[in-house]
């Protein structure tokens, strides 16, 4: 969890946890360069920039980090999605690397740097929404938890929560 | 000499931001963050994006901001980056 003493913010973090969360990074760099985005590259449009995909994934959790911005307009919608999807992308994996470098120093207890403040709370809350929307949280808000297969994925939500609510308490304080 | 004081009607606020972004109630982003991304983002005092959080998290929406296109359109991609569900529309249409 983080914590701040005087200046500095802290992180400790136990040596499974840290590889839970270097597990979670490298799925979530995979999903953000899937394939499928990349067959709808335009060669043309590449070159000039414009690079982007124009419809909603259908995969639940990339429709969920990148949703179009148009209800109910589509033509707006593809527009603004081949304009601003590609950067987000690359933002959300510079992010995710970054991070992913920073648990090197890990596990224990160990000072994280400003600049590193921004992309440790983005790159939580891409797994939160990741795991959220993999476990049907964003259409219920009450899930049965019944089902067995995902009690482990409750569990390390859970943990990534707590996890965030101490990062954003210690950039509130 | 005095000036009077100029009324500001609805449909000139409007004229002057036609468009706005809106933030949607997801069940998975912590009420905490929501009010940090509001308060950081767009510099809104902590009773405001308090009061704005709980908007979306009750009435399932609220109106972060209004703008011109250009600038909700920043506003919206910022929000994106934040994994905060976010659309825009022109104001009067949703």
């Amino acid at each position: 969890m983080f914590s701040r003493s005087g200046n500095q913010v802290l992180l400790e973090l136990e040596e499974i946890e840290v590889e839970l969360l270097n597990s979670l990074i490298g799925q979530l760099l995979e999903l953000l360069h899937d394939p499928e985005e990349s067959e709808h590259i335009d060669p043309l449009a590449q070159l000039v920039g414009l690079n982007g995909p124009t419809v909603i994934s259908e995969d639940p959790v990339l429709a969920r980090l990148f949703p179009d911005a148009y209800p109910d307009d589509e033509n707006n919608s593809a527009d603004f999605r081949r304009f601003t999807q590609p950067d987000l992308q690359r933002q959300k994996q510079q992010n995710a690397h970054l991070v992913r470098d920073s648990l090197k120093g890990f596990p224990g207890e160990h000072q994280v740097t400003d600049e590193l403040l921004s992309p440790w709370l983005l790159t939580i809350n891409d797994l939160r929404l990741a795991l959220g929307t993999r476990i049907g949280l964003q259409n219920e808000t009450e899930v049965q938890l019944n089902d067995d297969t995902l009690t482990p994925i409750f569990g390390i939500y859970d943990w990534l929560s707590g996890l965030q609510s101490s990062l954003v308490e210690v950039l509130v304080e | 000499m005095s000036v009077a004081p100029v009324e500001v009607t609805d449909s000139q606020t409007k004229i002057a931001n036609p468009w706005i972004t809106v933030v949607w109630n997801d069940p998975i982003n912590l009420m905490s963050y929501v009010t940090y991304v509001f308060q950081t983002y767009f510099g809104y005092s902590k009773a405001r994006a308090e009061q704005l959080m709980l908007q979306v998290h009750n009435a399932g929406r609220a109106v972060v901001s209004a703008g011109s296109r250009e600038e909700m359109e920043r506003d919206v991609t910022a929000m994106h980056s934040y994994g905060l569900w976010a659309t825009m529309a022109k104001d009067g249409d949703v």
